[in-house]
C-alpha cells in the first residue's frame, strides 16, 4: 500500500472504487466534469403529495444495491433517517448504501441493518454507536467518511451518485418548496441538504408542516424535489436544538479560551476580520470573550462562519459583525435569527470549503478555533477516533476551516481525564500538521514552527509558549504512556481529506 | 469492608474486604489505554494485603490512584486493629 503525505500506509482502492493517497492540501487537482442527476418531467398536477413513506419508496423505484441519502440538520432529534430506513427493511431492500451527512446516537436501529444485510456500508459521519458497531465490524463493507465539503465534492464529481435523497423537511408546501425555519421541527437551515437536491435521481421531501404554496423563505427549491411525504413528526426538538448552550465553567478550559483569544488578539484582529466560530464549550467561550474584546477595542467583524449559536446572533444584533454565514443553527435564537435577519445568510455547503470549486468561504476566514480528541507532535489532528481506536465521531467542517482559514487554533486541553490528548503520533489524521497553526492547552500554546510571523507576533506575551514535543512530554509525565490501541489489519472505514484523497484508514478493534 | 474514592469522572473507588485469599479485581473505562499500569500499580501498593482488593476506575491520574489505595489501606488497617 502506498505512504501519504503525512506517511500513513493507505489502500489505492476502497470497495472497488480507486482513491488517491493524500498528497497535500491543494496538491491533487479535479478532473472531468460535474455530474449531473436524472432528467425529470413535472407532473401535471398541483400537488407532490404522497400518503406515505412505503408507497413513495415504491414510485421512486429503489431497488436492491442502491444509495439513499439524509441529511443532518436534525441531529441527535431526527426521526427521518430511522423511518425510512425501517420502511426499506420492511419491503425487502438488501445491500443499500447509506450515504448520510452524519448519523447520531439515535441512528442506533441501523446497527442491526448492517448485519442483516440490509445495509452494506454507510458512507458518511458515525458518532456513537454506529460508528462502534462500525469499528467492531458489523458493516461488511468499508466505512468512507468525508468533511462537509468533501462530501459535496464527492457528489459533485459523481464519486458517489446518490438515487434517492430523502430530505427531513421542517417546512413543506405540497409542490416541494422546502425551509427549516418554521414549523414544529426547526433546524435552521437546510444547507447539507442542497446538493443532495441539485443530484440525487429522486429527492423526497418528508415534513410534519405543510403550508400553502408557496413555502417561504425557500431553501430548497420545487424543480429539484419529487414528492412530499406527511408525518406526524420528523423529529424531537429536545435533540435537534441543544437548548441554551453554556460557556464552560471550568477553569482550566477558561484558561485554554483566554490563550487562544491573545493569540487572535495578536495575530488576526483588525478591524472587517473574519471567523468561524463553533459550539463547543471552549469555543463559545472564545466568541463570547473575542466579542467583549471588539466592544472594547471598537472593532466590528465583516463575518463569522457558523456553526450559529445565540452568542454569534447577539455579536450580529449588537452591531459588532456585519454578516453571518450559516450551515448550521445550534439553537432557537439562530433559527429566530435567520428567519428575521437579512445580514443572517444561509449558504450552501457547495461554498463552505469545497476546494473542487471555484471559491470557498472558508479561504476566506483569518481566524478559525477548532477542537480535537489528539493532536501530535507534526500537529497532525484527530477528531474521528479515541485514543482506544474506536471511531466515534465524524469530520464535520474541521478540515476545510484548518486548511481555509489564515490562522488556525487547536483548543484542546493537555490531557482528558487520565487520557494524553497531546500525543507522539495521533491514532487517525483527520487534519495534517501542515494546515495548523496554534495547539492552545492550559499549560500554554504551541506555534507550528513554519509560522514565524506568530512566533513573531506572539513576542512579549504572558502566554507561555512550549515547542509541542514539549507538550507532548509534559502530558504523557501526568498521565504515562498509553498503550497502543489493540486493532486488527482490517480496515473498517476511509478518512478522506476534504479532495477526496485517503489521509488515512481506521482498522477494526479487538474485542 | 471500607472503601476510599467516588465514582466521579477522574477518580478511583478502592474496596477491601476480608477474604480467605488474596484477589485484586481491576474495572477501568481505560481499560486498553491503562489496564496494564493500573494493575502494577495496585499490585505495587497493596503487597502483602491478603484481601479482596477491587478498583472502579473513572479515568483517574495514577497519583490519584496512589492516593486512594492509601487512604483505604491505612482504612483496612484500623479497622483491623
Amino acid at each position: 500500500m502506498p505512504i501519504n503525505a503525512v506517511g500513513r500506509e493507505v489502500p489505492s482502492e476502497i470497495n472497488g472504487q480507486k482513491f488517491k493517497p493524500f498528497a497535500g492540501d491543494m496538491k491533487t487537482p479535479p478532473e472531468g466534469r460535474r455530474a449531473g442527476s436524472l432528467i425529470r418531467m413535472a407532473p401535471r398536477g398541483r400537488s407532490k403529495i404522497v400518503n406515505s413513506i412505503e408507497e413513495v419508496i415504491k414510485k421512486v423505484g429503489l431497488e436492491d444495491g442502491m444509495t439513499v441519502s439524509f441529511h443532518h440538520h436534525l441531529r441527535n432529534g431526527d426521526y427521518v433517517v430511522n423511518m425510512v430506513m425501517k420502511t426499506i427493511e420492511k419491503m425487502g431492500f438488501k445491500d443499500i448504501r447509506v450515504f448520510p451527512t452524519a448519523l447520531f446516537p439515535i441512528h442506533e436501529p441501523l446497527v442491526p441493518m448492517l448485519k442483516n444485510g440490509v445495509i452494506r456500508r454507510i458512507e458518511g459521519s458515525m458518532n456513537g454507536p454506529v460508528g462502534e458497531a462500525t469499528s467492531y465490524g458489523a458493516m461488511r463493507e468499508t466505512a468512507v467518511l468525508r468533511s462537509h465539503s468533501g462530501r459535496v465534492r464527492a457528489v459533485e464529481s459523481g464519486e458517489v451518485h446518490i438515487d434517492v435523497a430523502f430530505i427531513a423537511a421542517p417546512t413543506a408546501d405540497p409542490y416541494g418548496n422546502l425551509n427549516g425555519v418554521d414549523g414544529p421541527s426547526a433546524c435552521g437551515p437546510l444547507a447539507y441538504a442542497m446538493v443532495d437536491a441539485y443530484h440525487a435521481d429522486h429527492v423526497v421531501a418528508i415534513t410534519d408542516h405543510i403550508v400553502p404554496y408557496p413555502a417561504h423563505p425557500i431553501s430548497i427549491y420545487q424543480h429539484n424535489v419529487d414528492y412530499v411525504v406527511p408525518v406526524e413528526k420528523i423529529g424531537d426538538p429536545q435533540g435537534i436544538m441543544s437548548g441554551t448552550l453554556r460557556i464552560t465553567t471550568s477553569p482550566s478550559r477558561l484558561r485554554i479560551a483566554r490563550y487562544a483569544l491573545e493569540v487572535i488578539e495578536r495575530v488576526a484582529l483588525k478591524p472587517g476580520f473574519s471567523f468561524q466560530a463553533g459550539a463547543g464549550g471552549i469555543s463559545l467561550a472564545v466568541t463570547k470573550f473575542l466579542g467583549d474584546v471588539m466592544r472594547k477595542k471598537g472593532i466590528k467583524a465583516s463575518f463569522i462562519n457558523g456553526g450559529v449559536t445565540k452568542y454569534v446572533v447577539d455579536m450580529l444584533h449588537e452591531g459588532l459583525v456585519d454578516v453571518v454565514l450559516d450551515g448550521q443553527a445550534f439553537d432557537l435564537d439562530a433559527v429566530k435569527s435567520l428567519k428575521e435577519d437579512p445580514n443572517h445568510i444561509e449558504t450552501p455547503l457547495a461554498m463552505y470549503g469545497n476546494p473542487y470549486s471555484s471559491g470557498t468561504i472558508t479561504s476566506m476566514l483569518d481566524a478559525g478555533v477548532l477542537g480535537a480528541t489528539e493532536v501530535d507532535i507534526d500537529f497532525n489532528v484527530n477528531v474521528n477516533t479515541h485514543s482506544d481506536g474506536l471511531l466515534l465521531h465524524g469530520i464535520g467542517g474541521h478540515q476545510e476551516v484548518a486548511a481555509g482559514s489564515a490562522l488556525t487554533i487547536i483548543t484542546v486541553p493537555l490531557y482528558r481525564y487520565r487520557v494524553p490528548v497531546i500525543r507522539e503520533r495521533v491514532t487517525t489524521v483527520t487534519t495534517p500538521g501542515e494546515v495548523v497553526d496554534v495547539v492552545v492547552t492550559e499549560r500554554g500554546i504551541a506555534i507550528n514552527p513554519k509560522r514565524d510571523d506568530i512566533i513573531e507576533a506572539m513576542r512579549g506575551s504572558k502566554v507561555p509558549i512550549w515547542d509541542i514535543q514539549d507538550l507532548q512530554k509534559k502530558a504523557y509525565q501526568i498521565c504515562g504512556k498509553p498503550e497502543e490501541p489493540k486493532t486488527t489489519d482490517e480496515i473498517i472505514a476511509a478518512i478522506l481529506w476534504r479532495d477526496g484523497t485517503i489521509i488515512d484508514v481506521v482498522y477494526k478493534v479487538k474485542k | 469492608m471500607i472503601s476510599a474514592g467516588t465514582t466521579e469522572k477522574g477518580d478511583v473507588l478502592v474496596k477491601i474486604e476480608n477474604s480467605e485469599k488474596r484477589e485484586i479485581i481491576v474495572n477501568s473505562k481505560l481499560e486498553r489505554l491503562y489496564g496494564k499500569a493500573i494493575r502494577a500499580t495496585v499490585e505495587e501498593m497493596t503487597e502483602g494485603i491478603d484481601a479482596k482488593i477491587t478498583v472502579e476506575d473513572f479515568g483517574a491520574l495514577d497519583w490519584v490512584l496512589r492516593a486512594r489505595l492509601e487512604a483505604a489501606i491505612r482504612k483496612y488497617g484500623g479497622e483491623k486493629e
